[in-house]
Formats: C-alpha cells, sequence, structure tokens
C-alpha cells in the first residue's frame, strides 16, 4: 500500500462521520475519506476536489511509469477521474477507497496497453531487444551485484544503458503482468492490495509476478 | 506458512523472498536453505541482482512530471470541467455531460489546450 496514500487517509474513527453543517475548507481538508465521499455524494464539488487531491499523484505516477507517454498519461487521469466522479454514488463502502480508485485506475491503463498491443502500427518503435552476441559477452547480474550505477560517469551511462534496457523489457509483458510488476515494484503495493485493485485472488496476481519475473530474467540476461 | 521449501520450489520462494513478500520465518527458512545449496544460493543471489537492475531503471514518472507541471495542469483541466458543466446547469454538479464535454475538447484539441 503506498505510503502517501496511507498518510492521506486518516483513520476513520478521527473524525465524526455526519456533518449536520456546512464545514470551512480547513476543516474539509482535514476530513478524513468517508466524510469527504458522503459530502462529495451529496454534491459538494470542494470535498470532491479534495479527494482529488488526496489520491492523484499515485494515480498520474502509475499512469506515467506504465503508459510511459504524459499525453497517454494524462488521458487516463482525466478518464479516470471523471469515471470516478460518475460513479462515487455508486461506492458503498465496501473496500477501501484507494482500492476503488485503483481498480477504475488499471482498468483504464489494462484497455490503453492492450489498445497498443492490437494496434502496433500506431506505437513509436521499441526499443531492441538483446542480440545473441551481447547474451554471450557475460553475465549481467554478476556485475550488479554491489554496483553503484551512479558513482562515476561511466556508471551513468551504464545506468542509462540499464534504464533502457529495463524499459524494453517491460515491454515484453504482458498488460497484466505489466500492471502488476508495476503496482508491486515501483508502486510498492503488497500481493493482496494489488489482487484487491484488479479484482482477482492474491495467488493468481503471484502467479503473474513469476511470470513477468522470468520474463524479465530472460529478457535482461547476457546485458553487458 | 507456506509448502515446505525444497529446491524444486526455491525459485518461486526466491522470487517472493526478492520481492520482500515473505514474512520474516518463511525469509529465513529461505536464507538457511541457500546457505546449505549451492545452486539455490546462485539463484537467489541472481533474483536479488535483478531487483537491483530493475530499481536503476529511472521510473518514468520522474522524468516526465518532475516538477508535478503536468499534475497541475491535470488538476486544472479536470476541475475546470467539473466546474463549467457545474455552472451549466444551474450549480448542481452534472457528471455524464461534463464527460461528454471534456471529450469533446480532448477530440477537437488532441494535443491538449486546457477546456475552456
Amino acid at each position: 500500500m503506498p505510503s502517501e496514500i496511507i498518510a492521506g487517509s486518516l483513520p476513520f474513527e478521527a473524525l465524526p462521520n455526519t456533518v449536520t453543517t456546512a464545514p470551512g475548507p480547513s476543516v474539509l481538508s482535514a476530513a478524513n475519506d468517508r466524510t469527504l465521499i458522503e459530502r462529495a455524494q451529496a454534491g459538494d464539488r470542494s470535498a470532491f476536489e479534495l479527494l482529488v487531491r488526496r489520491y492523484d499523484r499515485q494515480v498520474l505516477r502509475l499512469a506515467l511509469n506504465v503508459l510511459g507517454t504524459a499525453e497517454d498519461a494524462r488521458d487516463a487521469y482525466q478518464e479516470a477521474f471523471l469515471k470516478i466522479y460518475r460513479n462515487l454514488h455508486r461506492f458503498r463502502f465496501e473496500c477501501a477507497f484507494y482500492t476503488w480508485i485503483y481498480r477504475i485506475v488499471t482498468n483504464i491503463c489494462l484497455d490503453h496497453l492492450r489498445h497498443r498491443r492490437s494496434h502496433p502500427e500506431e506505437q513509436p518503435p521499441i526499443v531492441r531487444t538483446v542480440s545473441s552476441e551481447e547474451r554471450s559477452e557475460g553475465d549481467f547480474f554478476d556485475r550488479q551485484q554491489g554496483s553503484g550505477v551512479h558513482s562515476d560517469p561511466e556508471r551513468q551511462v551504464l545506468g542509462h544503458e540499464i534504464g533502457r534496457r529495463v524499459e524494453a523489457a517491460l515491454q515484453s509483458l504482458s498488460p497484466r503482468e505489466r500492471m502488476v510488476f508495476e503496482m508491486r515494484h515501483y508502486q510498492g503495493m503488497k500481493l493482496r492490495a494489488i489482487g484487491d485493485a484488479l479484482g482477482t485472488t492474491e495467488e493468481t496476481v503471484k502467479n503473474s509476478l513469476f511470470r513477468a519475473t522470468s520474463k524479465l530474467r530472460t529478457q535482461l540476461e547476457g546485458l553487458r | 506458512m507456506v509448502e515446505e521449501l525444497h529446491c524444486s520450489n526455491f525459485e518461486d520462494r526466491a522470487i517472493l523472498y526478492a520481492a520482500g513478500e515473505l514474512i520474516e520465518e518463511d525469509g529465513a527458512t529461505v536464507e538457511v536453505h541457500a546457505q546449505q545449496c549451492p545452486s539455490c544460493a546462485a539463484v537467489l543471489a541472481r533474483e536479488i541482482s535483478l531487483r537491483k537492475a530493475l530499481a536503476a531503471r529511472v521510473q518514468p514518472a520522474h522524468t516526465l512530471d518532475h516538477s508535478e507541471l503536468l499534475l497541475a495542469r491535470c488538476r486544472s483541466e479536470l476541475f475546470e470541467a467539473l466546474v463549467s458543466n457545474a455552472m451549466a446547469v444551474g450549480g448542481r454538479l452534472s457528471p455524464r455531460i461534463c464527460i461528454s464535454s471534456w471529450l469533446e475538447c480532448r477530440h477537437a484539441d488532441p494535443r491538449g489546450s486546457p477546456c475552456r
């Protein structure tokens, strides 16, 4: 579970659940999610905006990392929050609000990724994969042990190269594997939370992680 | 507690270990097994190295929106769409109109000047 999300969600018991008078902005900004959601469900736009500000940094970060372009991430952001807004009246507090948000965001990102796979002609050129010559020139993983890639210019170049190769390797994953990997390793979410967000079991997520790791290992083996 | 650890199921456990998904007790079991089995120790070292390589990746979010200007722009567009549609329907929010209006703006200007 992302730490910023935890920090933004005050304990449910910290504030009264029912607000009988309209609170000022400072009171609202300190309100817990439930209070804000209930006010937003009643048509309070400022409450909805506060909810957006509480979660949108993580949402945009996920979209940028997975989709890789500012334009697609921006589209995903808008689509997600408008969908959240449109469906807010359906939220019944049966799961954490961030889980519900992630469910919507991940579905939108998955749709983007699936569209790309089915329309490769619309995509920019993919970074080349590792050649057989490169594979034979040594073990990439051995060199990673104990190396600080940013400690000198040569290693900075190596760091950029590694980053480029990792990016290319991530492209080889299926949309679902990519999403699981992103949420686990770059968003810091636990497998159970990922399962909740993707509407599946922890076991299924675990299997996706195994497949993704195996593919990445194969892709990255033999890099210089 | 997960199933008993053998060389045959070590790789999956090593992946979970490197990902930080094992509880302390299961993690200790992995470490003990690796200390006693050179081939599994190599598997574990490989998984940890893979983790380091992946951590070296500069995340697109850092390069594409380091200063959070994109975040500010996204917020601005979203809130503007909410406000303009609220005004259009007499102060009451109308999500359906809001979405269709925003989509129209996006199609009209795909590079995305904010909706006016």
